[in-house]
């Protein structure tokens, strides 16, 4: 009877708890909403930090003057409303002002801020750019710290769409990531519209006022799966604006890397490519190039390229490096050299191409094989930009007599790059050169693979050279001196 | 027991009459007459370091001021004594009177010149004076008679400091008077939290006076970075801030390094500024940044498998527009799928 009215007690207390809970709206923590505005960002080396470590740009607001209007202005109000807290989402934003607004452990003048973050904000702007300062000024960096933007006085130039604008430029990933929201509708028009009137739609979209239209267009193509609408899409982002090219860059770069697996959107890039911008087209045209084996489909690429289409009709004449516009030939011209293509060895070579692009052209003879009359030049050139096996082929092809001229200019500390150094001792290590310069060889490579930069491609080289034998990077020097002795001693393969 | 009582009386009366006595001897007047009787170099320090041990004590000498002071004016030519002028030299030293010190300790110097402490003193004491570069001569001589304790080198990072304060620069191409007056020091003895210093009291000058294309700003940028190089290859252990020094001195040299295509401590400074900026636990470093400069010099010198493999490490880290900029200057054939093929 007693554990019975124990249990009815407990259900009882217990009943009135949930009861409790339910109705007394005090036992949980009120949640205070985040402001709509501007979130500044509340330490300066944090901040700046987190932008390289997350890739974000960086916003700088002066707001100085707080008597004067316009600064009043946006510090009150402006930076304080949901468009603008929306815009800079993706960045990472300093207020900069030299005052303290300190009450009850916040700052009043900025929402969710201390004081002595904007007042350190104002400290670095001011030693970055210079003592003459103007309030209000807006001032847009890369991750990294370069000036992307700046604007003094407040004339209406920044606004939300500009900043999503440079934030497509500056951070596409974080433009593609942050482009669906508030923009379901038209993203959801753009997904079941039909294919003929795509195009107007997008034209009509990346022509107005929305900085990240084309990561939205982007964003749309990724959900696509059908292949005719996906070569719509691609066709529409033609329209982008300037500063909205990198989304499109981005979106594109796995089918200019790899243009044989999908070859019809990879034309389709290429072409909305050029059209949206001529940079960035060139870019491409090149890449696809060189990873493009036959001939036919390398004469269509620079058929795009030179003509902006692939309207010609095949059997048309093939397009060769004298169709593309001045400027661009010796892009074309390094391009085809490196996929091969015979076109690269008819073309007549002006002299201002290979002095204006001497480390390409060197790069691309090396590809090709030097000569075994190859000047003294050529082949520190190529020992200089030539990867290893091109450097092997290079070394056999070479005149032995001018390899161990250069290896005397080690020996005797000539050599002036430590990349240099390493390549010619690898190269030594190649020539059966052990009695002459053994000590030099392992004197240049052991602290060359122990370089915290030098030390991955010094390995790659070595591999190369060494094959199987080659030790683990961080291998002994012991262990390296062994198998590099033993492949001197062996005179290489 | 009576025959007993008398004799333990009498030994305390004798105990208490030698405690007195003992306690006689402790005194001024009596240390002062040891100090005056004492005959030969060992006695004479003896005395002397009793009478040290003294400052600051009830009834004795109040600071090491007063202890000169007092030297000063012991009668019959003792105070001429080189040891009691090189301890009357030390007590103003102490007691920051490098000026009344300075002419004692040259003149127990001559007696010893070959004596690093009598030098290191005397260093310290020109450096009180404001004679910053003979200070600085002084200390390193110490350092060349074989003396090279704690002090010398706290002296040393002193009148670095004060010489700064006093005086940035000479002539329109000359370094400043401190780094001219260190190096010399350095020369004898590399130390690296003496060219740590160095490093920064010049960048921080090269930033606030000096412009990178102006003939001495170049020379002090490449200064800067040769110091900063010393530092951080020569220290035992990493220093802290190491990274961002190496960091500001290769941003010193970046118009240098444009100017003399390559051939300056620039790519040393970004790959000390890269490795000291790791993180031990595998995070990102501390500079993403550099591996785009790293990147572009790369790319200058033609290495473009690195220039390339180090664009993308900055891009796995996070985006960048500056090392997407540097792979566009690359060669087409980078990037993709064959990258281990790299130079």
């Amino acid at each position: 009877m007693r554990w019975i009215a124990l249990l009815a007690a407990s259900a009882a207390l217990l009943t009135a708890a949930v009861a409790g809970a339910e109705e007394d709206p005090k036992s949980k923590p009120k949640r205070v909403p985040p402001p709509a505005g501007i979130w500044w960002e509340q330490e300066l080396k944090t901040g700046l930090a987190r932008a390289a470590r997350e890739g974000r740009p960086i916003l700088f607001c002066v707001n100085a003057l707080e008597t004067e209007s316009a600064n009043q202005q946006l510090g009150l109000t402006t930076y304080r409303t949901a468009p603008w807290g929306q815009a800079t989402r993706g960045y990472v934003p300093f207020v900069c002002n030299p005052e303290d607004h300190m009450t009850a452990g916040a700052c009043s003048r900025y929402e969710r801020h201390v004081c002595k973050g904007h007042q350190d904000a104002l400290t670095w702007f001011l030693k970055q750019f210079g003592e003459n300062l103007i309030s209000p000024q807006h001032v847009i960096l890369e991750p990294d710290g370069d000036v992307a933007w700046r604007k003094e006085y407040y004339t209406g130039v920044i606004t939300p769409a500009l900043l999503d604008g440079y934030l497509s430029a500056i951070a596409p990933q974080i433009a593609y990531s942050r482009a669906g929201i508030g923009r379901e509708k038209p993203m959801k028009q753009l997904k079941s519209m039909g294919l003929e009137t795509i195009d107007g739609f997008a034209k009509t979209w990346l022509a107005g006022s929305d900085g990240m239209a084309a990561a939205a267009l982007v964003n749309v193509l990724d959900d696509c799966y059908d292949p005719p609408r996906r070569l719509a899409l691609i066709a529409a982002l033609r329209h982008t604006h300037d500063l909205q090219v990198p989304v499109m860059r981005l979106a594109s770069e796995e089918r200019v890397l790899y243009p044989s697996d999908e070859p019809t959107e990879t034309a389709a890039w290429l072409k909305a490519l050029f059209l949206a911008d001529r940079k960035t087209g060139v870019w491409a045209a090149t890449r696809v190039l060189v990873r493009t084996e036959d001939e036919g489909t390398r004469s269509a690429i620079l058929r795009i390229w030179a003509a902006g289409d692939t309207t010609a009709e095949p059997g048309t004449a093939t397009p060769g490096i004298a169709d593309l516009p001045e400027r661009e030939r010796p892009f074309a011209y390094e391009a085809l050299l490196l996929a091969g293509d015979k076109r690269a060895r008819r073309a007549s070579v002006p002299e201002d191409w290979t002095t204006g692009r001497t480390r390409e052209i060197a790069r691309a003879r090396a590809k090709a094989g030097l000569t075994t009359n190859a000047s003294q030049v050529d082949l520190a050139a190529a020992l200089a930009a030539g990867r290893p096996g091109e450097m092997r082929a290079a070394l056999l092809a070479a005149s032995p007599a001018l390899v161990r001229k250069h290896a005397d200019a080690i020996v005797e500390g000539l050599a002036a790059w430590p990349a240099q150094r390493v390549r010619i001792a690898g190269a030594l290590a190649l020539l059966k050169t052990k009695d002459a310069h053994g000590a030099a060889v392992l004197g240049v490579l052991l602290p060359a693979l122990a370089d915290i930069v030098e030390g991955p491609s010094t390995h790659r080289a070595l591999k190369a050279i060494l094959g199987a034998a080659t030790p683990r990077p961080n291998a002994s020097a012991e262990a390296w001196r062994t198998a590099l002795g033993a492949e001197m001693k062996g005179g290489g393969k | 027991m009576r025959r007993l009582l008398p004799l333990a009386l009498v030994g305390l009366v004798l105990g208490a009459v030698f405690a007195v006595g003992a306690q006689a001897a402790d005194k001024l007047p009596d240390l002062r007459r040891k100090l005056l009787e004492a005959q030969g170099d060992a006695r004479v320090g003896a005395a002397l370091d009793k009478l040290t041990a003294t400052i600051g004590k009830k009834d004795f000498f109040a600071d090491a001021s007063a202890f000169g002071d007092w030297l000063g004016t012991l009668p019959d030519g003792r105070a001429e004594h080189p040891l009691v002028k090189m301890r009357r030299g030390w007590a103003y030293v102490s007691a920051k009177r490098g000026v009344d010190a300075v002419p004692l300790l040259r003149d127990a110097l001559k007696d010893n010149p070959g004596d690093g402490l009598r030098r290191a003193y005397l260093g310290e004491a020109l450096r009180q004076a404001k004679s910053y570069s003979e200070a600085a001569a002084m200390l390193t001589a110490a350092v060349e008679c074989g003396h090279h304790g704690k002090h010398v080198h706290e002296s040393l990072l002193k009148t670095i400091f004060d010489s700064r304060r006093e005086k940035l620069s000479g002539h329109a191409d000359d370094l400043p008077e401190y780094v001219m007056l260190a190096e010399a020091y350095l020369a004898v003895r590399s130390e690296p939290d003496i060219h740590f210093v160095l490093a920064q009291l010049l960048l921080e000058d090269f930033n606030t006076y000096e412009k990178p294309e102006r003939t001495r700003g170049k020379h002090w940028a490449r200064v800067a970075g040769k110091h900063t190089l010393k530092a951080l290859r020569t220290a035992p252990t990493p220093p802290a801030g190491g990274a961002q020094l190496a960091l500001d001195a290769a941003k010193a040299l970046t118009f240098l390094d444009k100017v003399e295509s390559g051939a300056t401590d620039r790519w040393d400074l970004l790959v000390q500024a890269h490795a000291q900026g790791q993180d031990p636990t595998g995070g990102p470093p501390k500079f993403p940044q550099v591996l785009v400069y790293l990147a572009e010099a790369a790319a200058r010198e033609g290495r473009f498998a690195l220039a390339h493999d180090l664009a993308q490490k900055r891009l796995e880290i996070s985006n960048s527009p500056r090392a997407r900029r540097v792979l566009d200057t690359l060669p087409p054939d980078l990037g993709g799928e064959d990258e281990e093929d790299g130079n």
